[in-house]
């Protein structure tokens, strides 16, 4: 008798698809959109983001950087200063109410509070507090500084053709005045901490979903045609401040922005969702894919998410090479800059 | 009798020598080496005795100087005085034309912010600071010259402005001058030519915006004669 199982294929089936052998193109979706070479992307999220642009701009993709280094800045000194990271120096943005706000603020939506630190005389952004190493000279330079951000913040999601997102996690310190969220516990890697100013919010479902929703709308009103990539990632808490233990922390963050954005995925035409989350965590890796420390991606688990993207996103244009194809030079500067993934987030550690 | 210094740098030497080349009596000796950028890549080869302009940055220039110096390019306790132009030569940091789209000012410009500028400098300046560390620890070195003023003619002053030029000008020199000042070894030239506005006087303006002519080259030889070598 036929069942609604009986024609499906390998992949429905977590033995034939997955316990005797996972083949990572097939996890994906087959997906809504396509990536053209032509296409202008933008890239953000968390750390895990920082991979996936790496991987795009080297196998061919048009990656923008709004906010380039300095040609005179010497190359190795670009990520210190958060250049090249992502498409503007906006530095890790964990949280979907970060992007949101990000948004916001560029376009002159939102102006928060609590909006700069002052250290020792040194002068700190809450919202990029890694972005400039040693703080800002002064209050005057951390403000120039951050309205020319802002400025290419705006020119960026006026531009770009696909977002590339990746989701990191629901837990977010906000400010009790206005509730602007900061992308670390202030005092943790600038700031001080005060909990007369300062609370976690975990961010439940219907936050999340309701703050991409916004951010997706609010981007298509300037770009109707905006395509949106949401990942998830695989990169578990540094440490938790819910109460939880980690692990389940750790679970309830990436449950929530997984469901959210395959629902997203399925609700908006010109969204997908591309299952990082799945290939990192995969148990056929039997934890493989970390380093030791269960919590860092090795590398060559982030080539095969990215040959997996390559694959789902951009089979159609033969100008988009796969990783493999860059000239080994360049494929060996590429590789070592890769070594450094800068986390905010990781800063945490200090604290156990 | 004293052997003549041997001048040794940028192209901002070449004033200098033409200022000497007019003189009945030579101040100085040798010259131009190198245009101010060669200086910013690793250029001589220190050991424990002596240190050495390396033949493999300069090339034939490096024959050419020697000729001109009628002096050796390995320095040491036996050889004559240094003089060295190098290290201020501020065009090569203002007149780089990402200037058109940077700023450390304006902020509707890309903003570059301090800590940047002064990876920048730190950059451009490595070499040559710790070229001026080993000759003086080497006991070779005499003095130093500070390149002119720069001219308001100059380019730059139509992306900068100029506040932006002299302002660069200055973040460009701070390194080196306070390198100088902690060794004792005199900066010579600081102001020559120079107009309260802070740029170059016109009547020193050289060949190009970049450079001066021999009219400043020869009140730095006179700085240079006043040191007794």
């Amino acid at each position: 008798m036929s069942t609604p199982y009986s024609d499906l294929p390998d992949r429905s089936f977590w033995r034939a698809g997955l316990a005797q052998g996972l083949v990572p193109r097939d996890v994906p979706n087959p997906p809504e959109i396509r990536i053209s070479s032509t296409d202008l992307i933008g890239t953000a999220g968390s750390c895990f983001a920082q991979h996936i642009g790496r991987a795009l701009r080297r196998s061919g993709f048009r990656l923008a950087d709004v906010e380039p280094a300095p040609p005179m800045l010497a190359h190795e000194l670009h990520s210190d200063f958060g250049y090249g990271i992502y498409s503007a120096r906006y530095g890790n943005i964990y949280t979907t109410r970060q992007l949101r706000q990000l948004i916001a603020r560029a376009f002159g939506k939102f102006r928060p509070i609590e909006d700069a630190w002052e250290t020792d005389g040194r002068w700190f952004d809450p919202f990029r507090p890694s972005i400039e190493p040693g703080g800002f000279a002064s209050r005057a330079e951390l403000e120039a500084s951050r309205e020319s951000h802002l400025r290419s913040v705006r020119r960026l999601f006026r531009r770009i053709d696909v977002l590339v997102f990746t989701l990191g996690l629901t837990e977010s310190w906000r400010s009790r005045a206005d509730g602007a969220a900061f992308p670390v516990c202030p005092g943790t890697v600038a700031g001080e901490f005060d909990e007369d100013r300062h609370v976690l919010v975990n961010m439940t479902y219907p936050e999340v979903y309701s703050d991409m929703e916004w951010v997706i709308s609010t981007l298509r009103r300037r770009r109707p045609n905006l395509r949106f990539v949401l990942t998830v990632s695989p990169v578990p808490l540094t440490a938790t401040a819910s109460g939880n233990h980690v692990l389940a922390a750790t679970t309830y963050s990436k449950s929530v922005l997984r469901a959210v954005a395959g629902d997203l995925a399925a609700s908006f035409p010109g969204v997908d969702y591309f299952p990082s989350y799945e290939l990192i965590t995969t148990p056929s890796a039997r934890s493989e894919n970390f380093e030791n420390n269960l919590r860092t991606v090795r590398s060559a688990a982030v080539d095969t998410v990215m040959d997996a993207f390559l694959e789902s996103f951009c089979l159609d244009d033969p100008s988009l090479g796969s990783r493999s194809a860059i000239p080994p030079v360049q494929k060996r500067a590429v590789d070592s800059f890769d070594e450094d993934v800068l986390c905010d987030e990781a800063a945490l550690d200090a604290f156990k | 009798m004293t052997p003549l210094p041997l001048l040794v740098g940028d192209s901002n030497c070449i004033a200098i020598q033409q200022a000497n080349a007019e003189l009945e009596f030579p101040r100085v000796t040798g010259g131009f080496l190198s245009s101010a950028g060669a200086f910013c890549e690793p250029f001589f080869i220190a050991d424990g005795t002596s240190v050495a302009l390396d033949p493999a940055v300069f090339g034939e220039r490096l024959g050419q100087w020697r000729e001109l110096a009628g002096a050796p390019s390995t320095f040491d306790r036996s050889t004559p005085k240094l003089i060295v132009s190098l290290g201020t030569a501020s065009p090569l940091l203002y007149g780089n034309p990402m200037w058109k789209s940077y700023s450390t000012t304006d902020s509707s410009k890309a903003f570059v912010t301090s800590g940047v500028l002064d990876r920048i400098v730190e950059g451009l300046q490595a070499q040559v600071l710790a070229f001026f560390r080993q000759v003086q620890h080497h006991g070779v070195l005499a003095a130093a010259v500070a390149a002119p003023a720069p001219q308001a003619r100059h380019r730059a002053v139509d992306w900068l402005g100029t506040e932006g030029v002299l302002d660069l000008d200055q973040s460009f020199r701070d390194p080196v001058r306070a390198l100088l000042e902690d060794l004792g070894v005199p900066l010579l030239g600081v102001g020559v030519g120079t107009a309260p506005d802070g740029f170059l006087q016109e009547s020193f303006w050289g060949p190009n915006w970049s450079h001066a002519n021999a009219s400043w080259g020869s009140a730095v030889l006179d700085e240079i004669a006043a040191l007794g070598y």
